[in-house]
C-alpha cells in the first residue's frame, strides 16, 4: 500500500512532525523523558497532603463576599467547640471545674487559635449583672478569687444561671461544659485583613487588576501567571493537621473514665479527613495490584503487563510532580484525580499495547515497525480523545471553589503526563521491547481470539435492524427515566452531621452529643445587619434587628438566634433590678448607649463603631432544604416585613452561610458545566469524524449514562455538592475516551468498505475487548472507595464505578445499535484512512 | 436621672472594653426617624411558647399567657397552644381576667388590650409609645379600674376601659416603679412598688396612704394574707408578710427618701412597722406567687427558683422542679402548676 493512496493529509502532517522527535532521536527523547520523571518524582514526594477552608468555598460569591469583609469584625465560620461532659454529676464539681480551667487554657495554644475568641465561663467577657439592695453587683461567672472548694462551686452555679449562658455554654442539663472557639485561616501573625480582601475579590477581577498594574507586557504575564499559579493559602494557612493534633492532644489530656471529651468544628473535621484519606493510599496500592493482574491476564504476558502499569504510574508521577512544582498540596477531594489518570493512562496503555503485540504477532513485525504502525493508528484518535477528557475536566474550572478549580488544573496535569507516557514514552520503549517467546505468545493470543471470536460474532449482531431498534429503545428509555429523576437530586447535603464523615464516626458522634445538650452547635447562619455608624444606639435599628430576630428565631429549623439584641436585653434587665419584664430594648439613645457599652467587641456581635451587627442563627442541621428555606427567610423578610430600609440585612456568613453560598455556586454551575463539558465533547467529535454518525453514535450513550447518573444520585441519596460535581465531567471524560477509541475502529472499517457488522466484529477484536478490559479495571480500581471512611470519597466512588462501567456499556453496546442507524454516513467519506498509514510501517520498513 | 447615676457606676464595675458610647451626641442621624410610629400587630411566631413569656393566668377553662413580641396564647390543656392575634408587638406583661370572658392585657408603651371572648381577639385600648411599661391592673367593678406601671406611672378608667386617664398625687409622683396592685379580702387597696414602697388605700384608690417599709430593696408582687393583711415578696428572697394593714404606720410622701431608706434588720422593729420577715432558704429575687389549695403559695423567680410557703405563711422551703432559667409568672390548673419565663411555658408538676 502507497503512501499517495491515503488523504487525511492534516493528521499525516502532525505525524510527520512528531514521528522523528519520538522515533528518530528516540534515545535522546527517552532519556529527557527519563530526567525530567526523575525531577518530578522528587517534587512528587514532597507533596503533602492539605485542606485549606477558604478553599472550599466560592470566594466570588455575594455571601462570602460578606464573610470577607466582616471576617475581622465578627470571625469567619471556623468554629471549633470543645465539650467536656462530667459523667459524675453536674458541672459545679471541683474536681471537673479544675479539669474545665485547665482545657480552657490548654486551648489559648492551639494553633491559628484567635485568641480574643476563646469563650467559656473561665472567659472574662462572659460576666453577669446583680441587683443588689440599693446597687448593683458584676461579676465574672467565674469569680476572681476562684479556687476549686465547694463553696465556689455553690456561687459559680448560681453566677452560670445569671449569666444566660445555659445552652450556650453549660448544657441543659447542666452536666457539660463549653470551650468554644475560633481558629483564623491565616496565621494570626503573618496574615493580613489586606490578603483577606485581594482574596475576597474576584478572580478575573483580581487577574485584570494583575494585568494592569503590569509595567511591560513581560511583567503583565509575569504577574497573571504568578496569579493564576501560585497557592493562594499554601504559605500563611493554617496547619489542620496540626491543629487537630493539639486537639486530640487535649482529648487524650482530658478524658477520663468520669469525663468525656467532644471535639467538633471544621479544623477536626479536616483533619479527621486528611488522616482518613491516607487510607485511600492503600486503595490506591490495591488498585494498582490488581490492575496488574488484570493486565496480565488480558494481555497475557507479564512484562507487558508491567511495562503498561509503570509508564501509567510515570504519568501519576508527572501529575502530582507538576502539581508541587506549582505550589499545591493534595487535598482530600482532589485524591480522586491519581486514580483518574492511572485508570486513563492504563486504558490508553493497554490499547497501544495490544495494537502493538497484535502487529508482532499477526504481522511478523519487528518491535520498532510494530510500535511505529500502532502510534501511527493510534496517536491521533488517541490524542483526540485525550484532548476530550482535558477539556472536559477543564470546564469544572468554570466553578468558582478553588478547590473544585485545583482538580480541574490537577486533572489537566494529569492528562499531559498520560499524553507524554503513551505517545511518547510508552510507543518508544515498546520499540526496544522483544515479547519474549514470539510464538507462545502468538498461540495464546489466538487462543483467546477464538474464543472472544466467538462472542463477538454473537454481538455483531446488534447492529442489525431487530437488536438494534430494541437496544436504542431501551437506551432512550433509560435516557428518560433519567431525566425524570433528575428534579429529586439534591443540591448540597442530604444527611444529618458532617456529610463528609460517615455517620458512625467519632466526630458525628460528637456532634450529635455536643447538639443534643447546646442551643448552639456548629450550625449557624450569621447574618450582618448593616446600618451606620453607632446604629446601636438608634432605637429604631435595633427593633428593626429584634423583630429580625423574632421573626428568624421563629422559623423551622432554627434552634436559638442570638445576637447583640439579646444581650443588650439582658443587660437591660440587669440595669433594672434584673426583672425578667425589662429584658427589652430601651428607646431612649442614652440608655442603648449604656446597655451596648456592656458588650465588648470581642464577642463578634458588633463592630468597632456599632455600624453593622452580626446575628447569629443557630441551625438544627445543614441539610440542603434547611438551608435555602432560611437564605430564602431572609431575603422574604428584607424584601416585604422590614420597617425601617436603613439597616441592610446582608447574607451571609458562618459554617451556613458558606454552605449557602456553595450550594448555591453549585446549583447556579451544575448544568453550565454539563452543557460546556458536552458542547466541547461534541464539537471534538465532530471535528474528529466529521460525520453527525461519529456525534450521534458516541453522544447518545453518553448522555444516556449522565442522566442515569442523576437516576443513581437520587436513588441512594447522593446530593450534587462540592465532591460529586466534578465526578460527572470526570465520568463524561472516559466515556467519550470509550467511545471515540471504539467508533473510530468501526468508521475506520466503513470507511474501507467492511460491512456495518464486520467493521463492528473487527473493532471488538481490537479496542472494543480493550474497552471491555480498562471497563472493568478501571471500575474495580475505584470500587475501593466505597470503603473509605469519608462519606464523600463513598459517594465518589459509587458513581465513578457506575460512570465508567455504564459508559463501557454504551460503548460495546449502544454504539453498534445506533450505528446501524446512523453510520451509512461514514460512506461519505470511503476510502479516507482514518488510521493515518499504520499499515505501510510495515511496509516501508520491509 | 439618678437612674443614669447607676448606670454610669456599672460601666465603671464592668467594663474594661466598652466601645462606642463615647458619641451619643453625633450618633444616628435624628432627622431620618425612619419607622412609622404605631403600633405594629404581633407576627405570628410558631414557638411563642418557649420563648420569654410574662405572665399566665386562667379564664375559664382556658390558660392564657402573655409575653414578649407582643405574643398572646391561649391553651386547653398547657401543651398545646395557640396565638391570637394580637394588635401590638410589644413585650406584654400582665394578663387579667375579671371573668371567663372578659379580660385585660398590660405591656409597655403603656399599652391596654382587651377581650371579650376569652382571650381569642383583643382590641386596643390605650396605647403610647412615649409612655411607660404597665405592671398591674385591677377593676373594683365593671366600670372602675386602675392600672399602674413604671416610674409612678397610674392609669384610671371610669368606663370599663374604653378612656383611661394618668392619675398624679403624691404616690405617683414619688416615680418609683409601681409593681404590684392587689384587694384585700375587707376591700382595702395595696400596691407594692420599688425600694420597699409599699401604699394603701381605703377609699377605692382615690387617695393612698404610704406604709413604712421594713424593706428597701424591691418588692415585685403581693398577695392577700388572711382578712385584712398582705404579704410580699420581691428581691434576694425578700418575703414579709402584715395580718393587719390597718395597724401598719405611714409615712409622709414628702419625706420618703428611696435613697436614704435602709431596710430594718431587728425583727421587733420589723414587728413595730406591722410586719414579718418570713427567711428563705435562696437568696434570690422572687417574681411571682402561686396560690395553693392548702392555703400555702409557691414563690417563683431568678433562675428557676421555686420556693413554698406552708399554709401559716411561717416557713419558706425550696421546691425542686425542671425549671432552669428564670420564671416570672404561675398559675395552677387542674392538678398542676404551670409556670412561665425565660423558657416560655413550664410545666412544674403536680401542686404540693
Amino acid at each position: 500500500m502507497s503512501v499517495a493512496t491515503t488523504s487525511t493529509g492534516f493528521t499525516r502532517a502532525i505525524l510527520r512532525v512528531v514521528e522523528p522527535v519520538i522515533f528518530g532521536k528516540r534515545v535522546l527523547t527517552l532519556t529527557l523523558l527519563m530526567l525530567i520523571t526523575a525531577f518530578l518524582g522528587w517534587h512528587s514526594a514532597q507533596l503533602r497532603p492539605n485542606a485549606g477552608w477558604l478553599k472550599m468555598v466560592p470566594q466570588a460569591h455575594p455571601y462570602m463576599q460578606t464573610f470577607m469583609q466582616y471576617y475581622q469584625d465578627f470571625g469567619g465560620a471556623n468554629t471549633v467547640l470543645i465539650a467536656l461532659k462530667n459523667h459524675k454529676g453536674d458541672i459545679y464539681q471541683p474536681e471537673f471545674m479544675e479539669t474545665l480551667r485547665k482545657a480552657a487554657d490548654d486551648a489559648f495554644f492551639i494553633p491559628g487559635v484567635d485568641r480574643a475568641r476563646v469563650n467559656s465561663i473561665f472567659s472574662p467577657s462572659i460576666l453577669y449583672i446583680e441587683v443588689v439592695e440599693g446597687g448593683l453587683a458584676g461579676e465574672n461567672v467565674i469569680p476572681s478569687d476562684y479556687a476549686a472548694t465547694p463553696e465556689m462551686m455553690a456561687r459559680i452555679r448560681g453566677n452560670v444561671a445569671k449569666a444566660n449562658v445555659i445552652g450556650r455554654l453549660v448544657s441543659e442539663d447542666q452536666t457539660t461544659a463549653l470551650i468554644q472557639l475560633e481558629l483564623l485561616e491565616t496565621d494570626p501573625n503573618s496574615g493580613t485583613t489586606k490578603d483577606r480582601e485581594e482574596l475576597a475579590k474576584p478572580m478575573l477581577q483580581r487577574l485584570r487588576e494583575a494585568w494592569q498594574n503590569g509595567s511591560d507586557v513581560g511583567a503583565k504575564l509575569k504577574a497573571v501567571s504568578t496569579l493564576l499559579t501560585k497557592n493562594e493559602d499554601a504559605k500563611a494557612g493554617l496547619d489542620y493537621v496540626q491543629v487537630g493534633e493539639a486537639l486530640e492532644k487535649i482529648r487524650a489530656k482530658y478524658e477520663t473514665g468520669d469525663i468525656t471529651v467532644h471535639i467538633v468544628g471544621f479544623a477536626k473535621v479536616v483533619d479527621d479527613m486528611t488522616k482518613a484519606s491516607m487510607q485511600v493510599g492503600v486503595f490506591f496500592v490495591v488498585a494498582l495490584l490488581l490492575m496488574g493482574l488484570l493486565l496480565w491476564i488480558y494481555i497475557g504476558s507479564f512484562p507487558l503487563a508491567m511495562i503498561v502499569v509503570s509508564t501509567s504510574l510515570v504519568a501519576c508521577t508527572w501529575e502530582l510532580g507538576l502539581l508541587h512544582a506549582i505550589g499545591y498540596g493534595l487535598d482530600p477531594f482532589a485524591l480522586l484525580v491519581p486514580f483518574l489518570i492511572m485508570s486513563v493512562s492504563v486504558s490508553h496503555g493497554v490499547q497501544y499495547v495490544s495494537a502493538w503485540a497484535n502487529e508482532i504477532s499477526t504481522r511478523d513485525a519487528t518491535p520498532y515497525q510494530a510500535s511505529l504502525a500502532t502510534f501511527r493508528s493510534l496517536a491521533i484518535p488517541g490524542v483526540v480523545a485525550l484532548l476530550a477528557n482535558v477539556v472536559g475536566f477543564s470546564t469544572i474550572y468554570l466553578i468558582n471553589i478553588q478547590v473544585i478549580r485545583e482538580m480541574s488544573v490537577n486533572a489537566a496535569f494529569g492528562m499531559a503526563g498520560v499524553i507524554m507516557v503513551n505517545k511518547m514514552l510508552l510507543p518508544i520503549v515498546l520499540s526496544y521491547f522483544r515479547l519474549p517467546n514470539v510464538e507462545g505468545f502468538r498461540r495464546a493470543t489466538e487462543l483467546r481470539d477464538r474464543l472472544g471470536d466467538a462472542v463477538f460474532r454473537r454481538m455483531a449482531l446488534l447492529t442489525r435492524r431487530g437488536p438494534a431498534i430494541v437496544v436504542t429503545t431501551i437506551c432512550l428509555l433509560l435516557a428518560a427515566f433519567g431525566a425524570s429523576q433528575y428534579h429529586r437530586v439534591q443540591i448540597g447535603d442530604t444527611t444529618d452531621g458532617v456529610p463528609e464523615l460517615r455517620p458512625d464516626s467519632r466526630f458525628n458522634q460528637d456532634a450529635r452529643a455536643v447538639a443534643a445538650n447546646f442551643s448552639m452547635g456548629v450550625d449557624h447562619l450569621k447574618v450582618i445587619a448593616e446600618s451606620f455608624d453607632d446604629g446601636c444606639i438608634d432605637y429604631d435599628v435595633m427593633a428593626e434587628m429584634d423583630r429580625f430576630s423574632w421573626y428568624m428565631k421563629n422559623q423551622d429549623g432554627v434552634r436559638d438566634v442570638l445576637s447583640l439584641i439579646e444581650l443588650a436585653k439582658l443587660a437591660n434587665s440587669g440595669l433594672s433590678e434584673g426583672r425578667l419584664d425589662a429584658e427589652v430594648l430601651p428607646r431612649a439613645p442614652e440608655s442603648l448607649a449604656q446597655i451596648t457599652a456592656l458588650v465588648p467587641t470581642t464577642t463578634g456581635f458588633l463592630t468597632d463603631t456599632c455600624d453593622a451587627l452580626a446575628l447569629f442563627i443557630f441551625t438544627t442541621d445543614h441539610k440542603a432544604d434547611t438551608i435555602t428555606a432560611l437564605t430564602d427567610a431572609v431575603k422574604h423578610y428584607a424584601d416585604d416585613l422590614q420597617q425601617d430600609k436603613r439597616v441592610k440585612l446582608r447574607l451571609a456568613s458562618g459554617n451556613i452561610g458558606v454552605m449557602a453560598a456553595t450550594n448555591e455556586e453549585v446549583r447556579r454551575n451544575e448544568l453550565p458545566v454539563v452543557f460546556y463539558v458536552y458542547g466541547v465533547i461534541l464539537l471534538f467529535l465532530w471535528l474528529s469524524f466529521r460525520t453527525v454518525s461519529g456525534v450521534l453514535c458516541i453522544g447518545i450513550p453518553l448522555a444516556t449514562v449522565t442522566l442515569l447518573g442523576y437516576a443513581v444520585m437520587a436513588a441512594l441519596g447522593i446530593g450534587q455538592k462540592v465532591a460529586t460535581l466534578p465526578v460527572l465531567a470526570f465520568a463524561c471524560g472516559i466515556g467519550v475516551d470509550y467511545g471515540i477509541y471504539s467508533y473510530s475502529v468501526v468508521a475506520a472499517g466503513l470507511r474501507k468498505g467492511l460491512t456495518l457488522e464486520e467493521a463492528y466484529f473487527q473493532k471488538m477484536r481490537s479496542t472494543g475487548k480493550a474497552t471491555l478490559f480498562t471497563g472493568a479495571g478501571m471500575a474495580v480500581g475505584v470500587l475501593l472507595w466505597i470503603f473509605s471512611d469519608l462519606q464523600f470519597q463513598k459517594d465518589m466512588g459509587i458513581l465513578l464505578v457506575f460512570g465508567f462501567t455504564a459508559n463501557m456499556i454504551g460503548a460495546i453496546v449502544v454504539l453498534p445499535s445506533l450505528a446501524h442507524f446512523f453510520s451509512k454516513e461514514e460512506l461519505k467519506h470511503a476510502g479516507k484512512d482514518l488510521t493515518a498509514g499504520a499499515d505501510d510501517a510495515i511496509d516501508d520498513k520491509r | 436621672m439618678r437612674r443614669v447615676g447607676v448606670l454610669f457606676g456599672v460601666i465603671a464595675l464592668l467594663s474594661g472594653a466598652a466601645p462606642a458610647q463615647q458619641e451619643i451626641e453625633d450618633a444616628a442621624p435624628a432627622e431620618t426617624a425612619a419607622v412609622a410610629r404605631g403600633p405594629s400587630p404581633a407576627v405570628m411566631a410558631p414557638k411563642a411558647a418557649k420563648n420569654r413569656l410574662l405572665d399566665i393566668t386562667t379564664a375559664g377553662p382556658r390558660l392564657v399567657a402573655v409575653g414578649q413580641q407582643g405574643v398572646i396564647l391561649t391553651s386547653d390543656d398547657g401543651t398545646a397552644w395557640t396565638q391570637s392575634p394580637s394588635p401590638v408587638s410589644t413585650m406584654l406583661t400582665r394578663v387579667h381576667f375579671t371573668d371567663a370572658k372578659a379580660g385585660w392585657v398590660l405591656g409597655y408603651d403603656a399599652t391596654i388590650l382587651q377581650t371579650a371572648d376569652g382571650g381569642a381577639t383583643w382590641v386596643l385600648k390605650h396605647h403610647d409609645p412615649k409612655g411607660r411599661a404597665l405592671y398591674d391592673l385591677l377593676f373594683l367593678d365593671s366600670n372602675n379600674g386602675i392600672a399602674i406601671g413604671a416610674y409612678g406611672t397610674m392609669l384610671v378608667t371610669t368606663d370599663g376601659g374604653a378612656t383611661w386617664t394618668a392619675r398624679d398625687d403624691a404616690l405617683t409622683g414619688l416615680g418609683m416603679h409601681l409593681n404590684a396592685l392587689q384587694k384585700l379580702a375587707d376591700g382595702t387597696l395595696f400596691i407594692a412598688g420599688e425600694r420597699g414602697l409599699m401604699a394603701r388605700s381605703t377609699d377605692a384608690g382615690a387617695t393612698w396612704s404610704i406604709l413604712d417599709s421594713p424593706y428597701a430593696g424591691s418588692l415585685f408582687g403581693a398577695m392577700p394574707h388572711g382578712d385584712k393583711g398582705a404579704l410580699v415578696y420581691g428581691m434576694r428572697g425578700n418575703v414579709y408578710a402584715a395580718t393587719d394593714l390597718a395597724s401598719c404606720p405611714v409615712v409622709d410622701p414628702a419625706t420618703w427618701d428611696p435613697y436614704a431608706r435602709e431596710t430594718v434588720a431587728d425583727a421587733e422593729k420589723i414587728a413595730a412597722l406591722g410586719w414579718r420577715k418570713i427567711e428563705s432558704p435562696v437568696r434570690e429575687s422572687l417574681f411571682g406567687a402561686v396560690p395553693l389549695a392548702s392555703g400555702g403559695a409557691l414563690l417563683i423567680g431568678v433562675n428557676g427558683t421555686t420556693l413554698k410557703l406552708d399554709a401559716g405563711a411561717a416557713t419558706i422551703t425550696a421546691v425542686k422542679t425542671p425549671a432552669v432559667e428564670t420564671l416570672a409568672k404561675g398559675v395552677r390548673f387542674g392538678e398542676h402548676v404551670f409556670a412561665v419565663g425565660r423558657r416560655g411555658v413550664e410545666d412544674l408538676g403536680a401542686a404540693p
